[in-house]
């Protein structure tokens, strides 16, 4: 074998020297001890009415990198956005939509078959342009008001307003699970996920259920002190029992709640909130984690994504609607590292959904949906070159 | 009551109680209310056996009560279970040991060591589980013992088992009828009137009525047992790749016929699972694949050896086969539950199950091997006075996931479905039922019009006829096309023939139409079917599947109620040779009633046979509108024929007391209209309908205890008492109405779901056997799912009083009832 020509290796050292890094739009000078910089996403697209979209209420959102598509469920209808034609196609109940309000979107990795959770109108398959509509009274749903879904193996969980169902898709068996036969005080599940094995409820005001799906059996995660609203002991356990949301990625259960969010990976709790974090606020609708250190939080006023959990590293993402302007601010504790100017990211600061898109982010709002696009992405930090960002 | 009650037998069970007490027969004293447990005859016996009660046990031994499980055991029950379309033994058949031992439905732990299924129809089967009111004091206090659980049953529900069995009648002729009064009479067991207490007599409730069980008539010389043979009824075909080999499946044999091609004969048989129905090779030839309707599994076979090699579990009642272009899948559809497992050959595991619409049927691979259609028997649910959408599934070979759904409107019963060689297009069978037309309407077709439609590669449906004016083309079942593409040859299971396609004057034909022709006038006209269909072959009895050579000179047809394979020359267009695949010789009863149910000669233009809306003794998930009127009125849903022998009265309104008045003049009268069934043909179609077997149960197998939901639904469809204790009047009930062992009291209640134009609200309560798989649901097919019949359609507890009940306990209930 040949070696490489000297000029094909001084020019590859040119190109490796003059390539932007990925963090690049991140601009500040590097502390010796700094642990470095986590990825910020400095370009965003919108998508509104405007763009095609039945309706600007964004309740759920799931990439289909499969159909290289994204799914929308908005307060008037479903819409799917074609990544590679910049097209929308939306369908409403005059298109055969079971249901104007669609809260919930997954999508059976195995046959392609997309399922919704609508708010009143329970559950449908949306299969090969077929919808297929299972209701409280036509089927074994406990309840109309779906507030999530998740797609496990040949099962289709359901978080409603009156406990949760269990979908056999291959048997047609339903299964109920309420304060009747799991550990649930309260039976209004906001949430479900279903991740590596085990299946978790977020259950307004009864904390986080976690099924392991082999055997079962029920594992309970309430608030150690209580109903209180605030966090008495420090990283004791949930921080709240009124939980909206709880994901389970590389054995660590991330948490959402009205009163902040929280970590735990089987041995350790750890709480984070507005005052001591990145977090935009305690008021939490919503997450989705990308890793067992990354995960990204719905809130009422702004994008928060914690990027590396152990050193507490966040950025939060918010934007002035008005002005079409916007700005990712790097946190670490509750010190604000960098402040980016990110120009208009997500379309507003009311956040209902996020998921991930390989390295591509989608967030829902309460007024359109922002598509933050990763590229460059890379997880955890890195340290920090030169860059546009401003120090605050 | 009567006073025969009053004073006879009514007082008898009070006093068990203190014979109990006297004996001292009390291992189950002083226990708690628990759920009562079934203890057995023998434990009355030490009570109830001596001159003091007056021996009633020993009275009850004598009486076919106590014989009624051995009956089971007689060559005559084996015939009857036969003619009810039972396939297993009697004495392992739920049905059967409903009404011919106690408890025959109850778990094993419901039973105490001492009770014996043996013992038969004992007196538990009357007064209930005497676990917790058999003990001396609460024998005492007849209160507390009903408290605990005794039951005093009234006359009439002796009706429970003794009613009209055609099954029983047919076997068993000659037995005197049942007459009610004459049994209650015979089985009466007073306690002698000097035993009576006159605190115990004052206890007694006013409907207090005492029977033992209820003596069966003694049959009177009964015939000797026939044993049906064994025939063949070969489903569908397939061609070895290498074209040597024609694989056959058959049906009721359970084995695959293999005729040598070359020699036009059969040259051996092999076992495979039960009622294998299709076949598929893969594509290097050295494995193939035979779908078991029966068994819910797939047979593996080596094809050099003849041999299963492997079995695989798939979904309910498997169907089509298929394996894709590159033999990594295999795509099997499972007709009753509505999917298509997809089957990874590597490993030969199930690796997922795509979403069909309604009993997926057959499937074809598109010539470049990229798509598969499949075919859906029944139509989408399209609600009341709709007419039918079938729908088309079109599956992703490359993700092996549905890419497309197409809707055929106005169309059901799609089956067979073949891929032109060009792939532009493929053609598969269809009926365009015209159900919500009234019946006195004979243009464009009359009540069901027989046709093809042609899915295109771009996803546009056209659909034609294959009847003619003067003579139709019922049951189209398969199709076939030939390698050049010039013809498709379709079977005509109802008329013994096969039409030949002229593909080419067919598609320009289409081509050449307006939209509005294609849409609304072809699909619909008899007169067009003259300038495609360029002849009919006549073949053996009920052709099924086909199959044509690789060269294109040969067709192959399955002709199932003849055991034969019927080669047709393709150049001479004409039959050239019945293979045999040697059934018996015999043409029994039931086989000539089986014929006649699927002949469309006894219909008007030969149109249609019973098994044009009864395919496979089943539904066809359409409401008709047959009478009074026949103006499309009322239009009530079509009723499953499986496992009916004993479900009389018949249709939804009771009016024909028996099948053969059914099946008599009236289907004359009202559907077929021209001349009805000979005297000996209505004997044979009896036969066969009385036989028309029932799919295993799928929620409970055989022996299979309950699971703990369907244990809790069992409890609600049983229960007395709604949920804030207050008793449930006995109309209320879900038993009074659905008893077992057949869930159906055959009498005619109101239930709340008359339709303004219905003549009557009194209905016909049907069975509940395997009511799972016969949706939609009520007379006139309103109700989609189970769940429906009680959140939408029964406002006022008329069907039931479940208003009460949350949201687990209907689904308990659902579960339980799709065990039965």
């Amino acid at each position: 074998m040949y070696p490489p020509h000297p000029r094909l290796l001084a020019l590859a050292a040119l190109l490796f020297t003059n390539l932007p890094h990925p963090a690049a739009a991140i601009d500040a000078a590097k502390p010796a001890a700094d642990p470095g910089l986590p990825y910020v996403y400095t370009k965003w697209e919108q998508l509104t009415t405007k763009d095609g979209l039945p309706n600007d209420h964004i309740f759920a959102v799931k990439a289909d990198p499969t159909r290289n598509c994204v799914w929308i469920g908005t307060e008037d209808g479903l819409a799917c956005y074609d990544k590679e034609t910049k097209k929308i196609r939306s369908w409403q109940e005059k298109d055969g939509l079971p249901w104007r309000v669609v809260t919930a979107i997954d999508i059976d990795p195995r046959t392609g078959d997309v399922w919704l959770g609508l708010f009143g109108g329970g559950l449908a398959r949306f299969s090969a342009g077929r919808f297929d509509h299972f209701s409280q009274l036509n089927s074994g749903l406990v309840n109309d008001v779906v507030y999530a879904i998740a797609i496990e193996g040949d099962h289709v969980w359901c978080a409603t307003t009156a406990g949760a169902s269990r979908y056999n898709t291959k048997t047609d068996k339903w299964d109920i699970f309420t304060e009747k036969n799991a550990p649930m005080e309260e039976i209004w599940n906001y949430n479900v996920s279903a991740h590596d094995g085990k299946v978790h409820l977020a259950v307004w005001g009864s904390g986080v259920l976690e099924q392991d799906i082999k055997t079962e059996n029920w594992k309970v995660y309430l608030d150690p002190d209580g109903e209180m609203e605030i966090d008495l002991y420090r990283d004791d356990g949930n921080i709240h029992v009124i939980v909206t949301g709880a994901v389970y990625r590389e054995k660590v259960l991330w948490i959402s709640s009205y009163f902040g969010v929280c970590r735990y990976d089987g041995r350790h709790w750890h709480g984070f909130y507005d005052h001591d974090s990145g977090l935009p606020s305690n008021f939490t609708n919503n997450l989705m984690a990308r890793s067992a250190h990354e995960a990204w939080f719905a809130t009422d006023k702004g994008l928060g994504a914690c990027m590396d959990d152990a050193t507490n590293t966040w950025v939060s993402y918010t934007s002035d609607g008005d002005h079409h302007t916007g700005k990712a601010v790097i946190m670490r504790d509750n010190k604000v590292i960098q402040v980016v100017d990110t120009g208009y990211n997500v379309p507003h600061n009311f956040q209902i959904c996020v998921d991930f898109d390989g390295q591509d982010v989608w967030a829902g709002t309460s007024k359109g949906l922002g598509h933050g696009i990763g590229k460059g992405y890379y997880p955890r930090l890195r340290p920090a070159p030169a860059s546009n960002a401003k120090s605050p | 009551m009567k006073s025969l009650f009053r004073d006879g037998p009514g007082l008898a069970v009070a006093l068990l109680a203190s014979a109990l007490a006297a004996h001292g027969a009390d291992n189950y004293a002083d226990a708690p209310i628990r759920d009562p447990i079934y203890i057995g005859a023998q434990a009355c016996a030490e009570c109830h056996d001596s001159p003091d009660t007056g021996a009633q046990y020993s009275q009850w031994r004598t009486t076919a009560h106590s014989r009624a499980f051995e009956a089971l055991t007689m060559p005559e029950s084996k015939e009857i279970a036969r003619l009810s379309g039972i396939t297993e033994d009697p004495l392992k058949s739920r049905m059967c040991l409903g009404c011919h031992t106690t408890a025959s439905d109850e778990e094993d732990w419901r039973k105490d060591a001492g009770f014996q299924a043996r013992d038969g129809m004992q007196c538990e089967t009357c007064h209930g589980p005497g676990s917790e009111y058999a003990s001396d004091g609460v024998m005492k206090d007849r209160a507390e013992a009903m408290k605990r659980g005794l039951r005093i049953i009234a006359k009439d529900d002796c009706r429970q088992c003794h009613r009209p069995k055609g099954s029983h009648d047919m076997v068993l002729k000659g037995r005197k009828p049942f007459d009610l009064e004459e049994a209650w009479r015979t089985i009466a067991h007073p306690v002698p009137k000097d035993k009576h207490t006159a605190s115990t007599a004052a206890k007694l409730p006013a409907r207090a009525a005492v029977p033992m069980p209820a003596a069966t008539t003694t049959p009177s010389a009964p015939p000797p047992a026939h044993v049906e043979p064994i025939y063949k009824n070969p489903l569908n075909l397939a061609l070895s790749p290498d074209g040597r080999e024609l694989w056959v499946a058959c049906e009721q044999a359970g084995t695959v016929a293999v005729i040598d091609t070359a020699t036009r004969t059969k040259t051996l048989e092999f076992k495979v699972g039960g009622q294998p129905t299709e076949i598929a090779f893969e594509p290097d030839g050295k494995r193939a694949f035979v779908s078991n309707r029966l068994d819910d599994s797939v047979s593996v076979v080596d094809v050099a050896g003849h041999r299963v090699t492997a079995t695989i579990e798939v979904g309910d009642e498997p169907h089509g086969v298929l394996v894709d272009r590159a033999g990594k899948y295999l795509y099997v559809l499972n007709t009753s539950i509505d999917n298509v497992s997809v089957i990874d050959l590597a490993t030969l595991t199930e690796v997922k199950r795509l979403s069909a619409s309604r009993s997926p049927w057959d499937l074809a691979l598109s010539p470049d091997g990229r798509t598969i259609v499949v075919t859906n028997v029944l139509s989408r649910y399209t609600g009341d006075r709709n007419p039918s959408l079938s729908e088309l599934t079109v599956i992703d070979t490359e993700r092996a996931v549905v890419k497309d759904r197409v809707a055929v409107p106005g169309a059901n019963l799609l089956e067979g479905i073949a891929w032109h060689p060009s792939g532009q297009y493929a053609v598969f069978t269809e009926l365009r039922s015209k159900n919500l037309v009234p019946m006195t309407r004979i243009n464009h077709g009359w009540t069901i019009t027989n046709g093809l439609g042609i899915l295109w590669a771009d996803g546009r449906v056209d659909q034609a006829l294959l009847d003619q004016n003067d003579l139709c083309f019922p049951d189209p079942t398969d199709v076939v096309i030939t390698p050049d593409g010039k013809l498709a040859f379709v079977s005509s299971s109802s008329s013994d023939r096969v039409a030949v396609v002229d593909l080419g004057k067919l598609t320009r034909l289409l081509q050449a139409a307006t939209p509005e022709e294609r849409e609304h006038v072809i699909p619909n006209h008899t007169g067009k079917p003259a300038e495609y269909v360029i002849a009919y072959i006549p073949v053996n009895t009920t052709p099924r599947g086909l199959a044509c050579s690789t060269d294109g000179s040969t067709l192959y047809v399955a002709s199932k109620l003849d055991d034969s394979v019927t080669v047709v020359d393709v150049r001479a267009l004409a039959a050239v040779r019945r293979i045999t695949l040697d059934g018996p010789a015999e043409v029994t009863v039931h086989r000539r009633g089986e014929r006649l149910f699927h002949s469309a000669n006894v219909a008007f233009r030969r149109q249609f046979s019973c098994s044009t809306c009864h395919p496979d003794g089943h539904i066809d998930n359409l409401a008709y509108s047959i009478e009074d009127s026949g103006v499309g009125m009322n239009p009530v849903d079509n009723r499953t024929l499986r496992g009916i022998a004993d479900t009389a009265p018949f249709k939804w309104s009771g009016v024909n007391p028996s099948l053969k008045r059914q099946c008599g003049a009236r289907l004359a009268v009202f559907i077929t209209r021209i001349q009805p069934f000979t005297t000996e043909q209505l004997e044979d179609l009896h036969d066969y309908l009385c036989s028309i077997p029932r799919p295993p149960n799928r929620y409970r197998k055989l022996g299979e205890d309950l699971t703990e939901a369907q244990r809790r639904g069992k409890g609600v469809f049983e229960r007395t008492h709604r949920n804030d204790g207050s008793v449930i009047p006995s109309e209320g009930r879900c038993t009074t109405c659905h008893p077992p062992p057949l869930y159906t009291d055959g009498r005619l209640h109101d239930v709340g779901t008359q339709f303004p134009l219905d003549r009557s609200g009194k209905l016909d309560p049907p069975h509940l056997m395997n009511i799972y798989d016969s949706a939609p649901y009520l007379h006139n097919g309103i109700a989609r799912t189970l769940e429906e019949i009680w959140t939408v359609y029964n406002p006022e507890d008329r069907h039931g009083v479940t208003n009460d009940m949350t949201k687990d306990q209907l689904n308990d209930l659902v579960e339980y009832l799709k065990t039965l």
